[in-house]
């Protein structure tokens, strides 16, 4: 059996143990308190910066619109023009005895379809014989040999 | 400028001569000289030969053999054919120029391609080409094509080979088994000969049926022939002093047509198109006549 002072020896060494076991845990807890606040700072920071992002953006979103429905406007605007130019070139085609070419945007597809065939009639028209001239010639047939 | 120029001759030029390419096809069966430019009135045409190229002999002359001139060219005289469409101008009141020109371009290339046609089949003749055998349309059959070209390398008659059959040759061969059931062409009973009735190349031949083809009063059922047996030249005539519209179209081959337009003092508006063609004998030994009987 172990004497007193022994017993007494072990107990001290087994209280310093737990003395240092005890700092331990501390200094870890508090680490992980520390880093944790860390973190939240961040994330908060993160979702500031987010924030900030996204009102820049709405305020941006609203400028365009405002410019879209500027732009909207100025094009009406423009296409009202142009076709009251047209009207009154049919107008003063007609005074002088000229047939108007084109009266509407619908008129003026079809004029640019009517210029674009006879491009290719008189550049066939134009052509020398040979092997050129008839593979003009196969590529636009249907153009060239439509009658009226 | 008109809204349309379907009646141009520009136009009809094209048209015709874009059906003739495909209904004279068997001018890629004899040698040609296609020059529209041409204006003599015989054209010579060099032969598409059967011979071969000589070793270098310095002994024999070296580049002094050559062969025989006589038998590496012929010259033919070209005649001027013509197909013209007469409308009154009561038609074209009435009708327009889609009808005119529906009128004369389809009859054009069918007047042309068929006097072509009839100019070539005159020249089989005994006296052009004596060689021939006598095979009933009934004995006709791939046995017999073999036969034929044979006969066609013992002659040495040139590349590519051609078989002209009239219709009742053309439609022997058609209902020959070799050729309908087999592995022909690699795809048997399902194939062009029997779905369309064309028939690609049987034995080397490039067979060609032409149902107007003239029995020469001498039995004439079909011919087998190299290239150099028949020469063939197409030029165009000369139209610097018609007094109406010409155009001309030629393709790369050199085939050409001219064709003109104009109305006269009657009244009546004439379309014509024209060329100038020959042809005449080249090799006599590369062709081989099929008798009837």
């Amino acid at each position: 059996m172990a004497s007193i002072e022994e017993q007494f020896l072990k107990a001290q060494a087994e209280l310093t143990a737990a003395i240092a076991e005890r700092c331990d845990l501390q200094a870890n807890f508090e680490k992980l308190v520390a880093d944790n606040d860390t973190a939240l700072a961040a994330v908060k920071a993160e979702a500031e910066a987010a924030n900030l992002a996204l009102t820049e953006a709405k305020a941006a979103l609203t400028a365009l619109e405002s410019d879209k429905a500027e732009l909207l406007k100025q094009i009406e605007a423009a296409m009202q023009g142009q076709v009251s130019a047209s009207k009154e070139a049919a107008k003063i085609a007609a005074s002088v005895g000229c047939k108007p070419a084109a009266l509407s945007p619908a008129d003026e597809g079809k004029a640019d379809t009517q210029a674009s065939a006879e491009d290719i009639r008189k550049a066939f028209l134009g052509m020398k014989p040979g092997p050129d001239k008839s593979a003009f010639f196969a590529a636009h047939r249907a153009i060239l040999t439509a009658t009226r | 400028m008109s809204n349309t120029i379907a009646a141009s001759p520009n136009v009809l030029a094209e048209q015709v001569l874009a059906g003739l390419r495909g209904r004279l096809a068997i001018l890629s069966a004899v040698s040609t000289n296609l020059t529209p430019t041409a204006t003599g009135k015989t054209m010579q045409i060099s032969l598409v030969s059967g011979g071969a190229a000589k070793e270098y002999s310095k002994a024999n002359g070296g580049y002094h053999e050559a062969d025989d001139a006589n038998l590496s060219a012929a010259t033919v005289t070209l005649k001027h054919l013509h197909s013209t469409k007469a409308f009154s101008p009561d038609e074209i009141s009435e009708y327009g120029e889609a009808y005119m020109v529906n009128a004369f371009v389809p009859e054009a290339i069918n007047a042309l391609v068929k006097k072509v046609h009839a100019e070539m089949a005159a020249l089989i003749l005994n006296a052009n080409y004596s060689a021939s055998e006598v095979i009933t349309a009934a004995n006709f059959n791939y046995s017999q094509v073999v036969d034929l070209n044979t006969d066609l390398n013992d002659a040495k008659a040139g590349d590519p080979r051609s078989l002209i059959l009239n219709g009742a040759y053309a439609g022997a061969i058609r209902k020959d088994a070799t050729l309908t059931s087999g592995a022909f062409n690699g795809v048997g009973a399902s194939g062009p000969l029997v779905s369309t009735g064309a028939f690609g190349q049987v034995v080397g031949f490039n067979i060609f049926e032409f149902t107007d083809l003239p029995t020469n009063s001498e039995n004439l059922g079909g011919f087998a022939m190299g290239a150099d047996a028949i020469v063939a030249g197409f030029s165009l005539p000369n139209a610097s002093m018609f007094p109406g519209e010409v155009s001309q179209a030629a393709d790369a081959s050199g085939l050409s047509v001219q064709v003109l337009k104009s109305q006269g003092t009657d009244g009546i508006v004439r379309f014509t198109a024209s060329i100038r063609a020959g042809f005449g004998v080249g090799r006599a030994t590369s062709l081989k006549r099929i008798k009837t009987a």
